[in-house]
């Protein structure tokens, strides 16, 4: 396939609130995902990762507005499509999964009645037929005694399995792409690696695009096949996920990576990185990290460092600095 | 009875524009406040200086006369009296009589709802220390009770008490005093697991110096909030029961009673007995939920930022 | 669900026996009804004579006990006013009432849930505003005084509705009512709407509070994300998430409808149980204001009663502990 799920170009997310001018949270994230491949979007809070997830199906809602830039979702351009074009696209071709699965899902209807109205809402199909289609989406997410568990009421399930539920209406209708924010962060570790296992298998098996958006890089290394860094509002750095987690090129990255304990040898201090990052509307001029970086040099906070390709290596990687860390 | 807030929690969680920003200056929201503020004052004012603002005494039966008895507004009585608002049909001046009867009604009111906030504490305070079954047997009772509309409570009252302004103010107190102690009992439940409480039981305070220095100043926000509301209800809740003859006496009127009196000649066309103390009576009520509301917002905003 | 609705159950009828041994006490404090039935001059032994007849000599417990096992069987005593049975004496007024208060009720579940959705789908709008504003007017003005204003608008200056009195000649299956009617309807058009104000304001804002905090759940979020249609998010992600609340509202305030009907009898001469529960307060009609009381008391604990019945229905998460 040559047009890749999804293809996201310099986008700009704006905040506006009323009165003041319009403040940019997100700039220049560019990113394409290809069918069957997870993309995973890291970075602290703050750093404009969910606002960029929301803004994928085009959930925002004010005074978040997109300021510029296109989605393309299988060759199709999001920005600008009317109201109702978007909502026939959404839950059918683009999905998303929200962080807090003991909100998703309403606590007045069964698991059936969601996953039903998600696939009635966009293709005419009979009850008996859908509940059947419905059944196997929970089981393909993972959920044990799907037929069971449609009968089911919300409050009835476990975080995991309310978790899986959210997944299965993610994939009733077979999207192109589902975006996941934060999906594993409220679970156990040991729900959160099922799950990670079930959407690697899911990527494969039905060549399901995945946003992945997650703060936690242990998890981007379990199912990203490449990475997308944001740090204050900009990509920092992104690549084949690999290759960025074994080599950082970004400062950020490498302390990020610093900062798994699982990474420090036993017995160390755990790292953490000094600081807060700055808060949209108060960027400062040169290079947004500078402040917190360690190699910092003089150049750094004057000059406005720019996401361009990082020669010497023999996959497509760039990085936002303007000295590297080499390998 | 049910687990969802009956109609007094959902009411108080129904005040438009709490979500709302702040007000500024210069914005509608401002402005308003602002009348309200001045109406506020006003009819404050008026209250307490009755005595000096009236044209005439309507308590002093003597100075009634009949045959100036349902004047229209601004006409002059043959003593060349003028009577801006008019007169009711005993000869009383209507301004007279409002500003007499705004006194009767804040007064009633006011009394009944400190009754009831004074009763609704200790219930609800004891509810929360005490617990067991003191705990189980009082919110009974609160959920029996504020699952009878207030009226009901208070007609069941009169009927039993007989008339007159005290019998008003316990049959206001009696129907209030539950949406109280259920606020109370739940602040109260909340506070007592907050460390400040173990802090003062580890310093082996006496139980009413906790209760009384400790637990009821950080009781008393949400109830504030709530018994100006309540303030509200008991000045309609005095004005129905006047209106219809089981409330204040004849002699001595409240605003519901001097509409009641007024409400015969409304079908006359005479408008004015009826309609002048109703206003006042709507204003007073609208400035004082008002207030609430705003009490309201800043408990809110301060719990918030706690 | 069974077993939760059979604790309601229970719950009701023993709220329905402490409340009539409440009722009673209550109302045995109303003073002396002897001083007023016999001439001033009676003698002392002719008051005895009077309270023995009407068996208010025997001590408190034993009164209560009789009169509970005489209302089982229907019998609430007789006026002591009218010499009627007291309970044949309200349930004669008690349609027209009611007639009022379901009208009352539909104007304002009528309006109120629509308004009351609007608002908070246009949530800031200038009709919204509007609209919450509006209501808060009508929060505050007393349910007697709203029947004046309309008496002096449309009976008094426009003279198009008869200002006071019902007009049940026209029927609906048999039964004389006022909806049978033009005439009927022209009759029960200003009480209904007095009664109704109060109630209509209150709705739109319960209704609007709890669209709006509905609105801004995570699972209405995920609905949009689902592509759902907005009919269908509002109907089975909004609106029935609010029923249950909602319902609760309107079953409670049915019965203040039902007690508030008092007032707007009063000004609108309608002949229904409240006005009579006014006079039987004036007159110490002890079994008339007795009966009135337990009549509505049943009648509130049956909505109750029935409202948290519907509501386990709806609302699964109720069902659960099969108390608090």
């Amino acid at each position: 396939m040559n047009t890749p799920a999804l293809a996201v170009s310099d986008l700009r997310i704006g905040i506006r609130r009323d009165g003041a001018p319009t403040i940019d949270a997100v700039e220049g994230v560019s990113f394409t995902v290809a069918a069957g491949q997870v993309l995973a979007i890291v970075g602290e809070s703050g750093s404009g990762k969910s606002l960029t997830a929301l803004a994928l199906p085009g959930l925002h809602q004010p005074p978040v507005t997109i300021r510029s830039g296109s989605i393309r979702l299988e060759g199709v351009e999001l920005l600008g499509l009317a109201p109702a074009a978007l909502r026939r696209l959404r839950g059918s071709r683009i999905a998303i999964v929200l962080q807090d699965p003991m909100t998703a899902l309403n606590p007045v209807q069964r698991v059936q009645t969601h996953l039903i109205e998600t696939i009635r809402a966009h293709r005419p199909m009979g009850y008996e037929e859908a509940r059947e289609r419905s059944r196997l989406a929970l089981a393909r997410a993972g959920v044990p005694e799907p037929a069971r568990r449609l009968q089911s009421w919300p409050h009835e399930l476990s975080g995991g399995l309310r978790q899986r539920v959210v997944i299965a209406m993610a994939l009733v209708n077979d999207p192109a792409v589902i975006v996941a924010d934060e999906a594993t962060t409220a679970l156990d570790v040991t729900v959160q690696g099922e799950i990670l296992r079930e959407v690697r298998r899911l990527a494969r098996d039905s060549g399901t695009a995945f946003v992945w958006i997650t703060h936690d890089l242990g998890v981007v290394e379990r199912i990203a096949d490449t990475v997308c860094v944001m740090y204050a509002g900009q990509v920092v750095e992104q690549g084949p996920a690999g290759a960025v987690l074994a080599q950082p090129a970004h400062p950020y990255t490498r302390a990020l990576l610093d900062c798994v304990p699982a990474r420090q040898r036993a017995g160390t201090r755990l790292n953490q990185i000094a600081g807060a990052p700055p808060s949209a509307g108060q960027w400062p001029s040169g290079c947004r990290f500078a402040a917190r970086c360690p190699m910092v040099r003089d150049d750094c906070t004057r000059t406005p460092s720019t996401l361009s390709v990082l020669e010497g290596t023999d996959m497509p990687r760039s990085v936002r600095c303007l000295h590297p860390l080499t390998p | 009875m049910s687990r969802y807030g009956r109609s007094g929690t959902l009411v108080a969680s129904g005040t438009p524009g709490r979500s709302g920003t702040g007000h500024r200056a210069g914005s509608p929201g401002y402005a308003s406040g602002l009348t309200i503020a001045i109406v506020a004052g006003v009819l404050l004012g008026a209250a307490i200086a009755a005595p000096w603002l009236a044209p005439q005494d309507p308590y002093d039966l003597a100075s009634l006369r009949l045959d100036h008895a349902r004047l229209a507004p601004l006409t002059r009585d043959e003593d060349g009296t003028l009577h801006l608002l008019g007169s009711d049909d005993q000869g009383r001046d209507m301004l007279s009589a409002i500003l007499y009867g705004l006194r009767v009604s804040l007064g009633v009111a006011g009394a009944g709802t400190a009754l009831a906030l004074a009763v609704g504490l200790a219930a609800g305070l004891g509810a929360a220390w005490r617990g067991g079954r003191l705990e189980a047997l009082i919110m009974r009772v609160v959920d029996l009770q504020l699952s009878f509309p207030t009226i009901l409570v208070a007609l069941m009252l009169i009927a039993a008490l007989g008339q007159g302004p005290d019998k008003v103010i316990i049959a206001i107190a009696v129907s209030q005093w539950a949406y109280h102690a259920r606020t109370v009992r739940s602040t109260a439940a909340t506070e007592l697991r907050r460390d400040y409480i173990a802090a003062a039981r580890g310093l082996a305070l006496p139980a009413w110096r906790i209760l009384i220095g400790h637990l009821l100043p950080n009781c008393l926000a949400p109830v504030v909030v709530l018994a100006t509301a309540q303030m509200a209800a008991a000045i309609s809740l005095e004005a129905t029961l006047s209106f219809l003859g089981l409330g204040v006496p004849v002699t001595r009127p409240s605003l519901g009673l001097l509409i009641a009196n007024g409400a015969q000649y409304v079908f006359a066309g005479q408008y004015w007995m009826s309609l002048w103390p109703g206003l006042v009576l709507l204003a007073t009520i609208v400035v004082i939920q008002h207030t609430g509301e705003q009490f309201g917002r800043a408990v809110a905003g301060g719990v918030s930022r706690r | 669900m069974g077993y939760s609705a059979l604790v309601r159950i229970v719950q009701s009828l023993v709220t329905l026996l402490a409340m009539s041994i409440l009722v009673f006490v209550a109302v045995y404090l109303i003073g002396n009804p002897i001083e007023l039935l016999v001439p001033p001059q009676a003698s002392e032994s002719e008051m005895a004579r009077a309270a023995q007849a009407l068996g208010l000599d025997q001590p408190l417990p034993l009164q209560y006990l009789h009169f509970l096992g005489q209302a089982l069987q229907g019998d609430m005593g007789r006026s002591f006013t009218s010499n009627a049975p007291a309970l044949t004496v309200i349930l004669e007024r008690m349609p027209a009432t009611l007639e009022l208060a379901i009208a009352a009720a539909l104007i304002a579940t009528g309006l109120g849930i629509p308004l009351g959705l609007l608002s908070a789908l246009h949530e800031g709008s200038r009709t919204s505003r509007l609209t919450l504003g509006l209501a808060t007017l009508g929060f505050a003005m007393p349910t007697f005084w709203i029947a004046l204003l309309l008496v002096m608008v449309f009976s008094v200056q426009l003279e198009w509705l008869p200002s006071g009195g019902r007009d049940a000649s026209g029927t609906v299956f048999g039964l004389g009512t006022s909806f049978g009617s033009w005439r009927g309807l022209a009759h029960l058009a200003m009480p209904a709407c007095s009664l109704a104000l109060f109630k209509l304001a209150l709705i739109i804002r319960v209704t609007h509070a709890a669209t709006r905090d509905t609105l801004r759940l995570d699972h209405v979020r995920q609905a949009h994300a689902r592509g759902l249609s907005g009919v269908r998010i509002l109907t089975a992600h909004v609106l029935k998430n609010i029923s249950a609340p909602l319902l609760n509202v309107i079953g409670l305030e049915f019965g203040a409808l039902v007690a508030f009907s008092v007032v707007t009898e009063t000004v609108f001469a309608w002949p229904g149980m409240g006005r009579l529960l006014i006079d039987a307060i004036n007159t110490l009609d002890r079994p008339v204001i007795v009966a009135y009381l337990l009549l509505t008391v049943a009648l509130f604990t049956l909505i109750n009663l029935t409202v948290d019945v519907v509501c386990l229905a709806i609302d699964p998460r109720l069902r659960q502990a099969p108390n608090r």
